[in-house]
C-alpha cells in the first residue's frame, strides 16, 4: 500500500547528500526491492520505517507538531507520514564552518597549535580527542529563549568536585536570556562578582588549556557558535600561567614564570609611581637620576601627571585603533602611533621622554599577562590618579583597597587570590615558580578533594639505577 | 552582623605580628620606655615570657567560656553590669584605633608631606580601614598573609643593610642601673602588644583554638625575634649612650 510522506528541513543547515543516501533512498528505492513493501499498513509504517529502512543513527520520535519545528529549524530533517500522529526526527547537520586552525589570541612556541571552532560538536571531539576517558562528561542544556543555543558543561567525573558542578548546573539553569551568542554572554550571567572589575571566570580557545585545567578539577562549559571555552573556579594565578611553561622545562619556566609578575607589577604601578617619585618624592631618587629627568623634562609644558594622562589615553586609543582597523590600515597606525607620538612629541618638547619610555615599557609589559590586560589598564589608570593626589600613600591606599578587594572575591567557592591568600601551602609549589612534573603529584588541592594523587609521589627519571636493574 | 568567618591560627600569628610590627618599625615606642638605656634589647628578650605569663588568665578565661568573645564573656560574668565593662572594651579599641590613626597621620606629615594636612591622611586610612572590616575578618587576614610575607622580609633586609653602620660597642656597659628596670621594661613591651586583648577578641573565630598555646608561644617567638635585632641595631646605629634624652 502507498502512504503520502514529506520531509522538512531548512536549505542550508542539512546535510542534504546524506538525505538522498539514508532517507530518500531507503523510502524510495530500497523498500521495494525489501520485504518490507508487503507487511506495510497504516499502523506499523512508522516502526518499520523507523527500525528497518532508514540508516541514519540519531533517529527520535516526536507527536507534537511544536517540537518537530523546534527541531526543524534547529537543523534536525522530520519525516510526516500521513495518518500518524507521530513524526521522526533525525538530525543531519551540514553547514558551512570553519575548520580547526591556530587561534590568534593565545599563540604558543611549543605545544599543539589547534584551537576550538564554532561547532560545538567539534569542541567537544577536541576536547575528548585529548582526554580519552568515560569519566569525562558531558551535559548538555540549551539557554536562550530566541535563540535556543547550545551549551555542554564538561567535567572529569571524579575528579571535579560535584558541588561546583552542582552549582555551576544551577547557575546556567537559572539563565533567562533572550540570546546567548558568545560564551561572554553566559560569563556575564554566571559570575561571582558582578560588580568587580576582576574577571572571576576564565577563558580560553585551546583544547590542551581546557583539558589541563579539567584534569585539575574545573568545569567546562561549551557554548555553540564561539571558540571560547569558559573555565570556573578561575582563579587570579592562572593568567600568570601559560601551556607552555609545562611543555618546557621547568627551570627557564620558572624564570619566565618570575618575569612576568615583575611585568605585572611594572604595567601596574610604572607611571603611578613615575609620577609619585618626580612631583612628591624627588628625594627618593638618586641624584644623578633626579639631574637627567630633570634635564629631560626641561621646557615641557605639562606636569608628570597630566603627561601621564595623556600618553595613557593616547596609547589606549592606538590599541583600541590597531585592533578595529583594517588590516593594511594597521600599518600605518603603527607608524603613526611610535613616530609622531613617541619621536615627535619629545623633540617638539611637548612631553618628556622619561615618560614615553615609561608608558612604552608599561604598554609592553601589559602584554605578558594579556588575559588581565583589561584590568590592568584600569588599575593602572586609578592609580595615577591616585599618585597625582597623594603620592606614595596616595599609591598605597589604592593598592590597600585593590588588594583588599581582590583576596575578598571568590570564584564558584574559591578564593580569588588562593593559594596565596588564604595560604594553601601545598598548592604555593606551583604559583612563583614551576616545579618539575614529577613533583607535581598532587592535584591542586583548591578545586577538589576527589583523587588528589595524580601520580606516584617518585617518579624522578633515573635511568642509571633503572639500567642496573635491567641487567 | 555578626561575623561568621573563621580564620585560622597562622592567620591569627601574622595578623597580630604585622600589626605590631608596624607600630613599633615606624615610632619605636618603646625607645622611649624603660630601661631608658642601652640594655633596652634584654628588655625585648625578657618580653618573651612576660607576654605568655600575661596572656595566661585571659586563656583560662577563653577556655572557661568557649566560644565567647571579649563583650559576650564579661556580661556572662558579670551580668547586666557587664554591658557597662562590654561599652568600656568597646571605647577602649575606638580610643586606640584612633591613637593608631593620628599617629599615622603625624609620621607621614613628619617627613614626606610637610604642607598636607593632617586630615586628608585620617580620612583616608580610616575609610580603608572602615572597608575592610566591611569585608569581614577573613578578607583582613588573607590581606595579612599577603602583606606579612613583604613586611618581614623587608625589615630583616633593613637589619642586614644596616649591619656595617652597627656599633656593638654601644650596648656596653650590659645592665648598668641593675635588673629590675630591665624586667619592669620588658613588662611593658608586653603590656603594649595588647596581645591578651587580640586574642579574646579574636579567640571565637580562630578555628584550631585548641593549638592556641602554640600559637601564642610563636607569636611571642616571632616578636622577640623582630624586636631584640631592632633595639640592637638603632641602638648601636644611634649610639645610645650619645643621643640619651
Amino acid at each position: 500500500m502507498r502512504i503520502k510522506a514529506f520531509i522538512a528541513f531548512i536549505d542550508g543547515l542539512v546535510d542534504k547528500e546524506i538525505i538522498q543516501l539514508n532517507l530518500l533512498k531507503p523510502l524510495m528505492i530500497e523498500m521495494h526491492s525489501s520485504n518490507a513493501d508487503d507487511e506495510f499498513n497504516q499502523t506499523n509504517a512508522l516502526n518499520i520505517i523507523n527500525q528497518r529502512l532508514l540508516t541514519l543513527s540519531e533517529v527520535e520520535e516526536t507527536n507534537y507538531f511544536e517540537d518537530a519545528v523546534e527541531h526543524i529549524v534547529a537543523g534536525s530533517t522530520a519525516l510526516f507520514l500521513e495518518g500518524s500522529t507521530t513524526a521522526l526526527i533525525a538530525s543531519m547537520h551540514g553547514w558551512e564552518a570553519r575548520n580547526v586552525s591556530q587561534p590568534d589570541t593565545e599563540v604558543v612556541v611549543r605545544g599543539p597549535r589547534e584551537g576550538f571552532t564554532e561547532t560545538l560538536r567539534t569542541c567537544t571531539s577536541l576536547l575528548r580527542r585529548r582526554i580519552k576517558n568515560p569519566n569525562l562528561k558531558f551535559e548538555k542544556m540549551t539557554i536562550g529563549k530566541q535563540t535556543q543555543t547550545d551549551v555542554v558543561i564538561a567535567y572529569i567525573k571524579g575528579i571535579a568536585d560535584e558541588k561546583i558542578v552542582e552549582e555551576v548546573k544551577r547557575r546556567l539553569s537559572k539563565i533567562d536570556a533572550d540570546a546567548i551568542l558568545e560564551s561572554g554572554y553566559i560569563e556575564q550571567y554566571i559570575e561571582d562578582s558582578p560588580l568587580s572589575f576582576l574577571p572571576t571566570v576564565g577563558n580560553s580557545e585551546k583544547p590542551d588549556i581546557v583539558a589541563a585545567k579539567m584534569l585539575e578539577g574545573r568545569v567546562a562549559i561549551l557554548t555553540d557558535g564561539t571558540p571560547f571555552v569558559l573555565t570556573v573556579p578561575y582563579l587570579f594565578i592562572e593568567a600568570f600561567q601559560t601551556s607552555e611553561d609545562y611543555y618546557s622545562r621547568p627551570f627557564y619556566a620558572s624564570i619566565v614564570r618570575l618575569l612576568r609578575f615583575t611585568a605585572y607589577f611594572v604595567s601596574v604601578f610604572a607611571p603611578a609611581l613615575y609620577v609619585a617619585l618626580t612631583t612628591y618624592h624627588q628625594e627618593m631618587l638618586p641624584p644623578t637620576m633626579l639631574i637627567s629627568i630633570a634635564a629631560a623634562r626641561e621646557g615641557t609644558p605639562f606636569p608628570a601627571f597630566v603627561e601621564a594622562m595623556v600618553m595613557g589615553i593616547i596609547y589606549e586609543i592606538l590599541k583600541e585603533a590597531g585592533i578595529r582597523l583594517p588590516r593594511p590600515v594597521g600599518q600605518a597606525v603603527s607608524i603613526v602611533g611610535a613616530l609622531v607620538i613617541g619621536e615627535s612629541a619629545v623633540s617638539a618638547g611637548l612631553i618628556g621622554a622619561p615618560m614615553v619610555i615609561v608608558v612604552s615599557l608599561t604598554a609592553i609589559s601589559s602584554y605578558v599577562v594579556a588575559s588581565i590586560s583589561d584590568t590592568v589598564s584600569i588599575m593602572r589608570l586609578t592609580y595615577v590618579l591616585l599618585a597625582a593626589f597623594l603620592g606614595l600613600f596616595g599609591i598605597m591606599i589604592g593598592a590597600a583597597f585593590f588588594l583588599t578587594h581582590m583576596v575578598s572575591l571568590r570564584s564558584f567557592g574559591v578564593p580569588y587570590l588562593a593559594p596565596i591568600a588564604p595560604i594553601v601551602s601545598e598548592d604555593l609549589k606551583d604559583v612563583f615558580l614551576r616545579p618539575h612534573l614529577w613533583k607535581m603529584h598532587k592535584r591542586p588541592k583548591l578545586f577538589t578533594q576527589n583523587d588528589l594523587v595524580r601520580q606516584e609521589p617518585d617518579l624522578m627519571p633515573n635511568p642509571m639505577k633503572n639500567n642496573t636493574n635491567n641487567k | 552582623m555578626l561575623e561568621k568567618g573563621k580564620i585560622s591560627n597562622n592567620q591569627f600569628i601574622l595578623i597580630f605580628v604585622i600589626s605590631r610590627l608596624m607600630l613599633t618599625m615606624a615610632y619605636l615606642p618603646y625607645v622611649n620606655a624603660p630601661p631608658w638605656n642601652q640594655d633596652l634589647w634584654i628588655s625585648a628578650i625578657v618580653a618573651f615570657p612576660i607576654h605568655i605569663f600575661l596572656v595566661l588568665p585571659v586563656y583560662f578565661l577563653t577556655n572557661r567560656f568557649p566560644g565567647q568573645s571579649l563583650i559576650q564573656s564579661v556580661e556572662t560574668i558579670l551580668g547586666s553590669w557587664g554591658k557597662i565593662i562590654g561599652a568600656l572594651y568597646v571605647w577602649f579599641f575606638l580610643h586606640r584605633t584612633a591613637v593608631i590613626l593620628r599617629e599615622l597621620g603625624e609620621f607621614l606629615k613628619a617627613i614626606p608631606y610637610p604642607e598636607t594636612p593632617i586630615i586628608v591622611f585620617i580620612t583616608a586610612t580610616a575609610l580603608f580601614a572602615a572597608y575592610s572590616i566591611y569585608k569581614g575578618l577573613e578578607t583582613i587576614c588573607r590581606v595579612a598573609e599577603i602583606v606579612a610575607p613583604l613586611v618581614l622580609a623587608s625589615v630583616f633586609l633593613v637589619f642586614i643593610m644596616i649591619a656595617k653602620d652597627v656599633d656593638i660597642y654601644a650596648l656596653t656597659p650590659v645592665l648598668e642601673d641593675g635588673i629590675i628596670p630591665v624586667i619592669y621594661g620588658g613588662f611593658v613591651i608586653a603590656a603594649r602588644s595588647t596581645l591578651s586583648l587580640f586574642l579574646w577578641v579574636l579567640k571565637p573565630f580562630i578555628n584550631e583554638p585548641e593549638k592556641i598555646r602554640t600559637t601564642v608561644v610563636l607569636i611571642s617567638l616571632i616578636l622577640t625575634l623582630h624586636l631584640t635585632p631592632t633595639s640592637i641595631t638603632t641602638i648601636g646605629f644611634l649610639v645610645w649612650n650619645r643621643q640619651k634624652y
